[in-house]
C-alpha cells in the first residue's frame, strides 16, 4: 500500500511539472504541436521506467524483457543501430546486418537495466523542448534528487519529429551522447579487430552471454 | 576519466616549470592553433589520436595502476567514512580549488560566475571550506580550468594524449594543467621557496585524494563501463572528448561551428530503407 501511494505520488508529481511545462511553452501552433508531443514522448517513457525501476516484486530477467518493450515503443532503435555503427553499415552483409541489429537491441536493454540498482529516488523535471532542425527535437530535462542527497544533472533527448509515430533517437546525460559513446567504441573494437562487422557481431554476442 | 586527469604527474609538472615555460606554452598553443584546423574535419565521435598505439599502452599502464592500487584504495575510503565525512572532504578539496577556478573564469570573461565563486569561497571559509554552500539562488558549482580558458579562444582541442597517473588529455589540456598548477597560490609559490618540498607533498596528496574521492564516487559506474565496453579506451576517449566539450560550453547547447560536430553527425546521418530486421535467432528478441 505504501509502494502504491508512493508511486501515485512520483507519476503526480511528473505529470504535474511536465503539464507546468507544457502550458509554458511559447511558440507558433505547429510547431508546438510538435515539440509536445516530443516531450509528451519522453514523459511517458520516463514515467513508464520509474514505474519499473521502483517495483520490487519481479525479477532482472523480467524487468529486461519489460524494458525492452518499452525501447522499441519509445525508442527507433533498428535506426540508432545504424546510426552507432556508422561507416561499417555500408560495408556489412544483409545477414550481418540482420544478426547485428538483433544482438544490438538486447545489450543496449540490457545496459540500461543493469544501471537500474543505482535508482536512488531521482525525479525527472522538464526544462523545455525546441526543435532544433527540421528533423530533431531537443526535450531537455534535469534529474533530481528530491532528498537533496546527489547534486542535479541535465539529460537531453533528441526526438526524430519528422517520423510518424515520433520516436527517441539518443539521450545526452551531462553532455555524453549514448550514441555517440557506442558508436565510437564499437568503431574502435572494429578497427582493433580485423575491420569486419562480423568479428563485431561475435564480441557483442559474448559480451551478452558473459553479462547474463 | 577524470580522476586520473586530477592526477597531476608533480615530477613531469616541476621539470616542465623548470624549462623555458613559456616557450613551450607559447610554441605548443600553435600547435594547437594550427591543429584546429586539421581538426575541423574531424568530429568529437572520431577524436583526432594519432598516436593511438602510444597511448593504448598508457592507458593499459594506468588500468593496471588503477586495479591494483586505485580502486582498492578508493573502495576501503568509500566503504570505511561515512556521508558526511566524504562530503566535507569533498567540499574541502573544491575550496582549494576556488583561485584557480577564479582565475580561469575572469580569464573567460565570465564575470557572474567569478562573482558566484567568490562569493561561495568566502561562504566556505567559514567552516574551512568543509561545509559546501548551499544557496539556490547561485548557479551550481562548475569546474573551470585553463584547457578551458584556451578553448574559450578558439584552441583546438590537438592530438589526444593518455598520460601515466594523469590519464586522458589532450595537447590543450595538458597545457592547461600545467599553467593551472602554476597559477595555482597553494602550489607553486610556496614549492619554489619549500627545499622540504612539504607543498609539494601536499599538492601530491591533494591531488592523490581527489583521485580517490571521484574513483570512489563513481565506483559502479566505471567498473560497469569498463565491463560492458568493447573497447575500454575508446570508450573512455569518446567520454574524455565529450565531457570536456561540455565542460567548455558549460553545459548549454553547442553554439560554435567548431562544437556542433555531434550534431552534423546525425543530421548528416541518412538510414536508408533497405528493408533488413534484426535477426531474432528463432526466439523473442526478449528473451534474456
Amino acid at each position: 500500500m505504501r509502494r502504491a501511494l508512493k508511486m501515485l505520488s512520483v507519476r503526480c508529481v511528473v505529470t504535474i511539472v511536465f503539464l507546468g511545462f507544457l502550458s509554458a511553452t511559447p511558440t507558433s501552433v505547429a510547431a508546438e504541436a510538435a515539440t509536445r508531443q516530443a516531450a509528451m514522448i519522453v514523459q511517458d517513457f520516463s514515467d513508464q521506467v520509474l514505474q519499473l525501476v521502483t517495483v520490487k516484486d519481479i525479477s532482472d530477467a523480467e524487468k529486461r524483457v519489460r524494458f525492452q518493450g518499452l525501447l522499441n515503443t519509445y525508442f527507433d532503435v533498428p535506426t540508432i543501430g545504424r546510426f552507432v555503427l556508422g561507416r561499417y553499415w555500408r560495408r556489412a552483409s544483409a545477414a550481418e546486418k540482420s544478426r547485428y541489429l538483433g544482438v544490438f537491441a538486447k545489450i543496449t536493454a540490457h545496459s540500461f537495466v543493469s544501471r537500474f540498482s543505482e535508482y536512488d529516488g531521482q525525479l525527472p523535471r522538464f526544462i523545455s523542448a525546441s526543435q532544433i532542425d527540421d528533423r530533431y527535437i531537443i526535450v531537455k530535462t534535469e534529474i533530481f534528487d528530491p532528498n537533496g542527497g546527489s547534486p542535479p544533472f541535465q539529460v537531453n533527448w533528441r526526438v526524430v519529429a519528422n517520423k510518424t509515430p515520433m520516436k527517441i533517437m539518443d539521450v545526452v546525460i551531462e553532455g555524453v551522447s549514448l550514441s555517440i559513446t557506442q558508436r565510437a567504441e564499437y568503431a574502435g573494437f572494429i578497427q582493433q579487430n580485423g575491420g569486419r562487422v562480423a568479428n563485431l557481431n561475435s564480441a557483442l554476442e559474448k559480451k551478452l552471454a558473459e553479462l547474463k | 576519466m577524470r580522476f586520473l586527469h586530477c592526477h597531476k604527474l608533480h615530477v613531469v609538472l616541476t621539470a616542465l616549470r623548470r624549462c623555458a615555460l613559456i616557450l613551450v606554452v607559447l610554441g605548443a598553443v600553435t600547435g594547437c592553433t594550427s591543429l584546429s584546423q586539421q581538426q575541423s574535419n574531424s568530429t568529437s565521435a572520431a577524436v583526432y589520436d594519432p598516436i593511438e598505439p602510444v597511448n593504448r599502452i598508457v592507458f593499459a599502464f594506468n588500468d593496471a595502476v588503477d586495479v591494483v592500487v586505485i580502486r582498492p584504495i578508493s573502495i576501503v575510503y568509500a566503504d570505511l567514512l561515512p556521508d558526511p565525512v566524504k562530503d566535507s572532504v569533498r567540499s574541502f578539496l573544491r575550496w582549494l580549488k576556488s583561485p584557480i577556478i577564479l582565475a580561469n573564469e575572469l580569464l573567460q570573461g565570465n564575470l557572474d560566475a567569478a562573482s558566484a565563486t567568490t562569493e561561495r569561497f568566502f561562504v566556505k571559509a567559514a567552516s574551512l571550506g568543509l561545509v559546501e554552500a548551499a544557496d539556490a539562488e547561485q548557479p551550481p558549482y562548475r569546474s573551470e580550468d585553463f584547457g578551458q580558458t584556451l578553448a574559450v579562444y578558439n584552441v583546438g582541442a590537438g592530438p589526444y594524449l593518455v598520460l601515466p597517473f594523469i590519464g586522458p588529455s589532450n595537447l590543450r589540456d595538458l597545457i592547461g594543467t600545467v599553467v593551472d598548477s602554476i597559477i595555482d597560490p597553494l602550489a607553486t609559490p610556496v614549492t619554489v621557496l619549500d627545499p622540504q618540498k612539504t607543498a609539494a607533498t601536499l599538492s601530491v596528496s591533494r591531488q592523490v585524494l581527489t583521485g580517490v574521492d571521484f574513483r570512489g564516487e563513481s565506483l559502479t559506474q566505471i567498473d560497469g563501463l569498463k565491463r560492458e565496453s568493447l573497447d575500454y579506451y575508446a570508450t573512455v576517449r569518446t567520454i574524455y572528448n565529450q565531457q570536456r566539450v561540455s565542460e567548455i560550453l558549460n553545459g548549454e547547447q553547442p553554439t560554435g561551428v567548431s562544437t556542433q560536430t555531434d550534431d552534423q553527425l546525425f543530421q548528416s546521418f541518412e538510414p536508408t530503407e533497405d528493408g533488413v530486421k534484426p535477426a531474432q535467432s528463432g526466439q523473442p528478441a526478449v528473451d534474456n
